[in-house]
């Protein structure tokens, strides 16, 4: 009897764990994502102050969470978005506003994909 | 490389805990779901044994998945005929009074070739000989021999052997364990009296057992060449 309710507990455990992660990530990516896409429009539109804030944002909302992250999903595209990061600031510094447009709307993709990698979907089940 | 070290630490100590949980049957002869969930926890775990970017959940959560599932149903099954029969399939008689059931055979899908060897792994020649031959759950064959192709026992013979009487170790690899010792209605000074008969103590003794007929194994430790 008792191996029925360890195993049941188990199996609702890491249900409910892996719907709370999954909700963590995509909501932190999504944060990201979108400060990051509006940073690239702001860019766009000359407005360098305002893309630099929200840069600094993303970065601050991905790096407030890395290591919950890291321990969740492959470290590779992780490193990919620090590197990314590091990019953006080195466009911004330098007022280049399309490569920094293309590059914050490239991470912003990146972190957009890694969010909904973790959340229940049958392509992602397949 | 000190990752894959404590990564590697790590999951063997998980795997030993889950084939711990998962019960002796892991380890003897398993059913097919049993069979299953030890190849896919030992897979799951070599691959963020190997891999560092990959997180160590990655393989955890799956491991942990897998005994949640088979515990549950393992317990079901304890329940369920029905589920039982679902999971592991039924016994399946192969020979019945000397006659291959050549129907059974074919549904099992066991050759003939592979019928003889496991007859002769039993220590049986001859088909005709063997009343029943059982195709168990787990794979194994049992094979019954007509009683008249059995060794003669005791009781064939007339005669009334002694009762085995299971011994209790008392003292192993230098270590006493005082439970035995209570278990066997011995003490301490009875454990002295014992050894000084062997010229021995507790710490070189390899192994002492007693059982209720009071008759005492006593083993003392080889020194290392």
């Amino acid at each position: 009897m008792k191996r029925i309710w360890i195993g049941i507990g188990l199996l609702l455990g890491l249900l409910v764990a892996g719907i709370l992660v999954a909700e963590v990530m995509e909501d932190v990516h999504m944060t990201a994502s979108g400060q990051l896409e509006q940073a690239a429009r702001l860019a766009l539109a000359e407005d360098w102050t305002g893309a630099e804030s929200l840069t600094r944002d993303a970065r601050r909302s991905w790096e407030k969470k890395w290591c919950f992250t890291a321990s969740f999903a492959d470290h590779e595209p992780m490193d990919e978005i620090d590197a990314q990061f590091a990019e953006l600031e080195v466009y911004a510094a330098d007022r280049e506003a399309m490569e920094y447009s293309a590059a914050a709307a490239r991470l912003a993709q990146l972190l957009k994909s890694m969010g909904h990698s973790h959340t229940f979907s049958w392509w992602n089940l397949m | 490389m000190i990752l894959s070290y404590m990564r590697a630490i790590i999951l063997y100590l998980v795997l030993i805990g889950v084939i711990r949980v998962l019960g002796k049957r892991q380890i003897g002869q398993m059913e097919a779901s049993e069979f299953v969930v030890t190849m896919l926890v030992a897979n799951l775990a070599a691959i963020p044994m190997q891999d560092g970017g990959i997180p160590l959940f990655s393989g955890l959560v799956p491991i942990l998945t897998v005994l949640g599932v088979e515990l549950t149903l393992s317990a079901l099954a304890l329940r369920s005929i029905r589920l039982r029969r679902l999971l592991c399939g039924k016994p399946v008689i192969l020979i019945e009074n000397g006659r291959i059931l050549q129907e059974n055979l074919r549904s099992t899908r066991v050759t003939l070739d592979e019928l003889t060897g496991h007859l002769r792994e039993k220590d049986v020649l001859d088909v005709q000989s063997v009343q029943y031959a059982i195709l168990e759950t787990n794979g194994n064959l049992s094979v019954f021999p007509y009683p008249a192709q059995l060794p003669v026992t005791a009781r064939d013979a007339g005669i009334q052997p002694k009762d085995r009487l299971l011994p209790v170790t008392i003292i192993e690899d230098g270590y006493l364990f005082r439970e035995n010792l209570k278990q066997a209605g011995k003490d301490e000074a009875w454990v002295r009296q014992i050894l000084s008969e062997y010229r021995a103590c507790v710490a070189n003794t390899w192994l002492l057992t007693v059982d209720k007929g009071d008759h005492v194994c006593w083993m003392g430790k080889e020194t290392a060449k």
